[in-house]
């Protein structure tokens, strides 16, 4: 019977297509979205990840990593006179603008780093040497620089190629594989001191320091003691779990740098809100075209169904049948809406935006709420054909 | 007396009423009706439209409850049977041919013929082979992968028949079946009947207006307001009274 369930279902293919492409748009608009908005949020804490050290030092009002406060140059010598701490060094992290070739100006994301111990420079070398980028006007550039910081559309930065930061010579040394920071702009790093030359000259502009705990003290108990010590707020920079969030959303503040950025951008830009409506349009196209549909469906098969009935099918094997039918649908709608997302997630990844994350949970949670309008849809034609009168099938 | 002891009775009714809707909106449809079906014959139940015919098959065929009297189908007293336990009974012993036919459109002929079966729970693969010797013998053999679209109105009606015959039943409820019918077409299906019938010794219970049959029957109940009024046993001697005739023009 499921399988005359089924061909009842292929062969109304108006309708067929009508639920599958009401399924299939609202899973691709709700994984989407989903995955962009992860994707945003994973490029609002992209420092991070290129700036690779254990323990982050700002200043005390500090919440997010793309918005801090200057400290003193003498912070860096306090922070290393904490016993728990085995090294630290300066950090500079500022937007600038590169001026091309061409004349055209680029934004750019300047990492400034410790030129003795190289504290934070870039994890994955693509070109060139990291040892380097302590020669004269060396800076170092990511993948997405080398399109970007071209002289033309098209081109592609190479080796020793030159361009200006405030009219000062920057000659690239090296490529770096680097997540795309929160402004869409390339990372460029070089060290410290010429960092400061770089930028336009202001009183304080040590923008952080990191760190790492001496061996054999655990992670929160030096950045316990960075903040007893001195006063400055350390964060752990590690991935950020649902309980860093958790406690977030108790007002417990995280001592994870990762969770705190992003809770930060949650909390006060309308990021969430807009993402979030769009999410829910993609949930009520959903229900309202699958429920709408599978209704009709059912009520231009209530005869069939009728007859069914009358010819001794029981209630359960019928409601069986409108569950198969609507998952069916469910799960074909689900499976194009998910090759779509990742044929957006293809061409996302590929061109380095619009940003792109699916963390795991995503599908499987957009499964269980396909699954769920679904069910709605399955009920609404079994309410309506467990009220149907065998007789009826007798009445012209 | 129940349909044991007469093992010809197919359905025995006696004093069966039936009313819809409640207080003053109460129509009584069918009022204290008696009525014989056997099995072998071809029995006729015929009528001015809204004189309850349509119930009375209902009712026997299980598919509406009467609200008093006794309804003996085949040994069975239906109104003290569960709903569940009904169900079965129609599955295993009733077929019907419907006035619109309710072929399932997106089905080919052979797959509406086996939902019968696939009903009992028969597989797809005996069900199937089973409905192409059906449909083979109401002359279909060449349609069997036709969808109902693809057939005209007397094709249809036979894969109905077919349908309706699939999982030899002992009771056979037909609505109005030669209405969409041409008189050659009507005739044809007829026979089938006949043949069903007389030839496999089933009961087969027909709604009809269509006088040009009433010669194929064995008996015919004439029905007005909810009542049996009279019961004609037609063969080669008695044919249909005229009088019938003439009612079902009027």
């Amino acid at each position: 019977m499921l399988r005359l369930a089924l061909k009842m279902l292929f062969g109304d293919s108006a309708k067929y297509l009508m639920l599958v492409a009401g399924i299939a748009v609202a899973t691709f608009l709700m994984a989407q979205q989903t995955a962009v908005f992860c994707g945003l949020m994973s490029w609002t804490k992209s420092t991070l990840k290129n700036v690779p050290a254990p323990i982050w030092v700002v200043e005390e009002r500090v919440d997010q990593v793309n918005e801090t406060n200057p400290l003193l140059d003498t912070d860096v010598a306090r922070v290393r006179s904490v016993s728990s701490v085995a090294w630290a060094s300066p950090i500079y992290s500022g937007i600038q603008r590169v001026r091309l070739e061409n004349g055209s100006f680029k934004v750019i994301q300047l990492i400034g780093i410790d030129a003795n111990t190289l504290a934070g420079a870039p994890a994955k070398m693509l070109a060139g040497d990291l040892m380097k980028l302590r020669l004269p006007h060396s800076v170092i550039i990511d993948d997405l620089g080398v399109q970007r910081l071209a002289r033309r559309r098209g081109d592609k930065v190479k080796l020793n190629d030159v361009f200006e930061i405030n009219d000062q010579e920057a000659r690239v040394v090296g490529i770096a594989d680097a997540v795309t920071s929160f402004t869409g702009g390339p990372y460029v790093w070089t060290t410290y001191e010429r960092a400061l030359q770089y930028v336009p000259s202001q009183r304080k502009l040590l923008q952080a320091v990191i760190c790492a705990p001496r061996e054999g003290v655990s992670l929160d108990q030096a950045i316990a003691d960075i903040r007893r010590e001195t006063g400055l707020k350390a964060f752990a920079n590690r991935e950020a779990g649902l309980g860093d969030f958790l406690s977030q959303m108790r007002d417990e503040p995280t001592t994870n740098f990762n969770a705190s950025t992003v809770w930060w951008y949650v909390k006060n830009t309308g990021i969430p809100i807009s993402f979030g409506i769009t999410v829910i349009v993609g949930l009520m196209v959903g229900i309202a075209v699958s429920c709408q549909t599978f209704y009709s469906f059912v009520l231009e098969n209530m005869r069939h169904l009728g007859a069914l009935k009358a010819m001794g099918t029981s209630n359960g094997t019928l409601c069986l049948m409108l569950i198969t039918q609507a998952f069916t649908v469910g799960i074909i709608g689900y499976g194009i809406g998910l090759l779509g997302t990742a044929g957006f997630a293809f061409g996302a990844l590929k061109n380095e935006q619009p940003p792109f994350y699916m963390p795991e949970f995503v599908p499987f949670a957009v499964l269980a709420v396909v699954l769920g309008i679904c069910t709605l849809a399955a009920l609404l034609g079994i309410w309506r054909v467990s009220r149907l009168e065998p007789a009826m099938v007798f009445r012209s | 007396m129940s349909t044991k002891d007469d093992p010809k009775i197919a359905a025995r009714l006696r004093g069966i009423s039936k009313s819809f809707g409640d207080g003053e909106s109460r129509i009584q449809v069918l009022k204290g009706i008696d009525l014989d079906v056997r099995s072998g014959d071809i029995t006729m139940l015929v009528g001015p439209s809204g004189c309850g015919k349509t119930t009375l098959i209902s009712i026997i065929a299980g598919t509406l409850a009467a609200d008093e009297g006794e309804l003996n189908v085949f040994g069975h007293d239906l109104r003290r049977m569960k709903a569940s336990q009904i169900t079965r009974f129609r599955a295993r012993h009733i077929g019907f041919i419907f006035q619109a036919f309710n072929l399932i459109p997106t089905l080919t002929c052979e797959e509406n013929v086996s939902v019968p079966l696939l009903i009992q729970g028969i597989s797809a693969s005996k069900a199937e082979k089973r409905a192409r010797e059906v449909l083979e013998q109401v002359g279909l053999k060449e349609r069997i992968h036709h969808r109902p679209s693809q057939l005209s109105g007397g094709q249809q009606q036979r894969v109905a028949i077919a349908r309706a015959l699939v999982h030899e039943p002992k009771l056979i409820i037909c609505d109005e079946p030669t209405a969409a019918l041409d008189a050659k077409n009507g005739h044809v299906i007829m026979e089938l009947f006949e043949n069903v019938a007389r030839g496999q010794d089933r009961a087969v219970l027909i709604v009809t207006h269509d006088n040009r049959i009433f010669h194929h029957a064995n008996r015919i109940a004439s029905m007005d307001d909810g009542k049996v009024i009279e019961v004609h046993d037609v063969d080669a001697e008695h044919p249909p009274p005229d009088h019938l005739s003439v009612h079902e023009r009027l």
